[in-house]
């Protein structure tokens, strides 16, 4: 059975203690679980630390890899800085939103993908670039996105 | 701190070590623009206005957060400096909705002074079309981003000067804006409505929730009788935000609403005063239970509710203080009670065709007119609230000259003043004056500090406390008090209030009778007051407002005469039937 979004902050706290330096920890820790940050995890982190309910909100609405709403269980991030732009990674971006009939920010019907694009992620050598989920793929080109993309669970 | 020198336009002085390069400048008589700085408020050094060159720097030096150094050489309005701050501005102004006609700040915007003062008359880096308002709503105060600089003067005030910190920087990078958790608008979130943000905000992006065009159409309107009640603050602010010096200016004003074609100018001195009468005997009340019959359960400290900005932020965040809040109304809600019933039969007018109107220095004022149980006379008790600041738009518009205009006076039934009233206006006078009236009921005698001036509740400090004993002959009814020692706090700020109600939840604080604005300075500083705001601007008015009590034959509320047949007439007596019907009222906890 899965964890709610309090018993999550719960054990985090335990690890990592109640101090404003153990936000960030606490906060990845429910990302890490759920996909997501929800409304109940931010309230909960605000009150054991002891700061405003926006003053976390704040922090989660700050770093792209936080988000509050529900993603899928795979998320495809595409660099669209400058680098890869140059590489082709428009190109790139076009083929999986036709593939998966989403746009960036979107997620799939079946809850598979989520898409997103992403500053620069520090592959310019080897652009274009994508993240899925923590693992870097690299030299993208249309089909081998596809494919990649295609063996998602 | 040893004293440095340091050379400032190519003026060598001397400054104390520590200070920083903006204040040496300050100290020296030299000018630097500043936008995110503010002298409230912790250093941001975000907005890069302020720009100064150092010779040996290789960069310029934000002028708010960079300490002096021994012999260092500033200029102020270098090329570079000068490029640099034009820069800057056209930057802000890119993103600026530059609609300065429809802005509520437009002549009195730090963004527009700096932008004429810089010479910028094109909005050249505009390249995409300028943001479009969009106004978030809530009874008091409201926002529109459109206009907002990121400067975080409104997030600071927010967190440092009220605790409430319900607003923050959302998002990053371009997109990023002051928003609310979950963007749920000030209306969603535990704002205590006080306006602080508005006082400090440099451009139009806070601002109050007008109801200057609804007052217009009641004064137009022949039907209605308009009745107008102005509170303590307002008489000492209202010169300042006609451009005129900080001062007394209650006949001017009086005169000024009154040309304005109110059918009554009334006074909230009047209810400030009938305030301290049931406060007063309510606490006695309290002590009584507490000393003389040793009931456990009664609720000490009790704690004044006058501040409806308090009001709101102790339902969210000490709930279960709620007990210790006073049972009074407010000053502006009492009057409105009684405005459409006493004042009405006085009138010999039909409620139904009544408009209470009240000019505060608050913007919580507007948002506790329309809690659900501010209906006491059967009617809306008050209808419209007017700041200060609309108060000032209203005189302008009907071109009256204030600054000239023969003085006048309140009109009678509920428009006297006693200088206690007037106290209800700083940090400290609502204390001051229920002491004045509370010692006096239970010994018989005048309270023993010279003048009546309770000077240890006075001043800017951020919490106060004293300790009165009482004498060991007491007045008939009163001996349970005799010897006792009355411990009493005063706190103003949101956050010292927040640092008092800590102790009291711990059960550290021996308190009896604390007292509380939600605003820094009390309501003199309020959110409906003029801007700019800073210590000195709130001590003038302070000032203002202690010359008026000296200056008023009576002093002591329980003295007011129109209070006195009040009472006869209508009320009866303290805590009456009539009272609770009308003067007293419950609160709502609410969820942080």
């Amino acid at each position: 059975m899965s964890r709610t979004p309090e018993e999550i902050v719960r054990a985090s706290l335990e690890k990592h203690g109640s101090g404003r330096e153990a936000v960030m920890e606490i906060l990845t820790d429910v990302n890490r679980e759920l996909g997501c940050i929800p409304e109940e995890a931010i309230i909960a982190t605000a009150s054991a630390v002891g700061v405003s309910n926006a003053e976390i909100y704040s922090v989660v609405s700050f770093y792209s890899f936080f988000s509050i709403k529900p993603r899928g269980r795979h998320i495809v991030r595409l660099c669209s800085t400058i680098s890869c732009v140059m590489s082709g990674s428009a190109e790139v971006l076009e083929a999986v939103r036709d593939d998966l009939g989403i746009r960036e920010g979107e997620t799939t019907s079946d809850g598979r993908i989520t898409l997103e694009t992403t500053s620069c992620i520090g592959l310019c050598d080897q652009a274009p670039a994508m993240l899925v989920n923590d693992e870097p793929h690299t030299r993208l080109t249309p089909e081998t996105a596809r494919a990649i993309i295609a063996g998602l669970e | 701190m040893p004293n440095i020198s340091v050379t400032i336009n190519g003026i060598t002085t001397s400054v104390r070590e520590g200070v920083t390069v903006l204040e040496a400048c300050e100290l020296a008589g030299v000018e630097i623009p500043t936008l995110c700085y503010h002298p409230d408020l912790s250093l941001a050094g975000n907005c890069r206005m302020c720009l100064v060159e150092v010779e040996g720097w290789r960069t310029l030096a934000i002028a708010c957060v960079t300490p002096v150094t021994p012999n260092m050489v500033i200029h102020t309005h270098s090329k570079k400096v000068r490029k640099a701050r034009r820069t800057v501005l056209k930057l802000l102004l890119a993103n600026h909705n530059v609609n300065c006609p429809e802005c509520e700040r437009n002549r009195n915007c730090e963004l527009q002074e700096l932008s004429e003062k810089h010479n910028i008359t094109t909005n050249e880096y505009q390249t995409t079309p300028k943001p479009v308002s969009v106004e978030e709503v809530s009874p008091g105060v409201m926002r529109d981003n459109s206009r907002c600089i990121m400067c975080t003067r409104c997030v600071r005030t927010c967190e440092e000067l009220q605790s409430v910190a319900v607003i923050k920087p959302v998002g990053r990078s371009a997109e990023i804006k002051i928003s609310t958790f979950m963007d749920r608008g000030l209306d969603g979130v535990a704002c205590a409505q006080c306006g602080q943000c508005i006082n400090r905000c440099p451009t139009g992006a806070l601002f109050e929730t007008s109801e200057v065009r609804q007052i217009w159409e009641a004064l137009e309107d022949p039907e209605k009788f308009v009745v107008v009640q102005t509170a303590p603050a307002v008489r000492v602010g209202i010169a300042e935000a006609l451009g005129l010096p900080t001062g007394r200016s209650t006949g001017q004003m009086v005169a000024s609403i009154r040309g304005l074609g109110f059918d009554r100018v009334l006074d909230t001195d009047f209810s400030a005063d009938l305030t301290i009468i049931e406060e007063g005997h309510e606490l006695i009340g309290r002590l009584g239970q507490a000393l003389q019959a040793g009931d456990p359960n009664v609720h000490l400290p009790m704690i004044t509710s006058c501040s409806p900005g308090w009001i709101k932020f102790i339902e969210h965040k000490y709930p279960h203080l709620l007990s210790n809040l006073s049972t009074c109304k407010s000053p502006q809600q009492m009057f409105g009670a009684l405005v459409k019933t006493y004042l009405a039969e006085k009138e010999g007018i039909d409620p139904a065709n009544i408009i209470s109107v009240s000019i505060m220095p608050c913007t919580a004022k507007k948002y506790e007119k329309e809690r659900p149980e501010m209906n006491a006379s059967g009617y809306k008790d008050v209808d419209y609230v007017l700041t200060t600041r609309e108060l000032a738009s209203m005189i302008e518009e009907a071109g009256i000259d204030f600054e000239h205009i023969a003085e006048e006076k309140f009109d009678r039934w509920m428009g006297h003043s006693t200088g206690a009233g007037v106290i209800f206006g700083a940090t400290g006078g609502v204390m001051e004056a229920a002491l004045r009236t509370a010692y006096e009921v239970v010994t018989g005698h005048e309270i023993p500090f010279e003048g009546l001036n309770v000077t240890p509740v006075r001043g800017i400090e951020g919490i106060k406390e004293a300790a009165i004993t009482m004498p060991d002959r007491m007045a008939d009814g009163f001996e349970f008090l005799a010897g006792v020692t009355l411990k009493v706090a005063v706190a103003h700020g949101l956050s010292n209030a927040e640092r008092l109600m800590k102790k009291v939840s711990a059960g550290e604080a021996d308190y009896h009778f604390i007292e509380i604005m939600a605003c820094p300075g009390g309501c003199l500083g309020g959110g409906g007051q003029p801007i700019p705001t800073s210590p000195e601007i709130r001590r003038k008015r302070a000032e203002a407002i202690y010359a008026e009590d000296a200056a008023l034959h009576f002093r002591k509320s329980h003295a007011n005469p129109e209070i006195q047949l009040l009472y006869a007439e209508y009320l009866e007596k303290p805590l009456g039937h009539k009272s609770h019907e009308l003067l007293h009222t419950t609160y709502t906890p609410r969820k942080d």
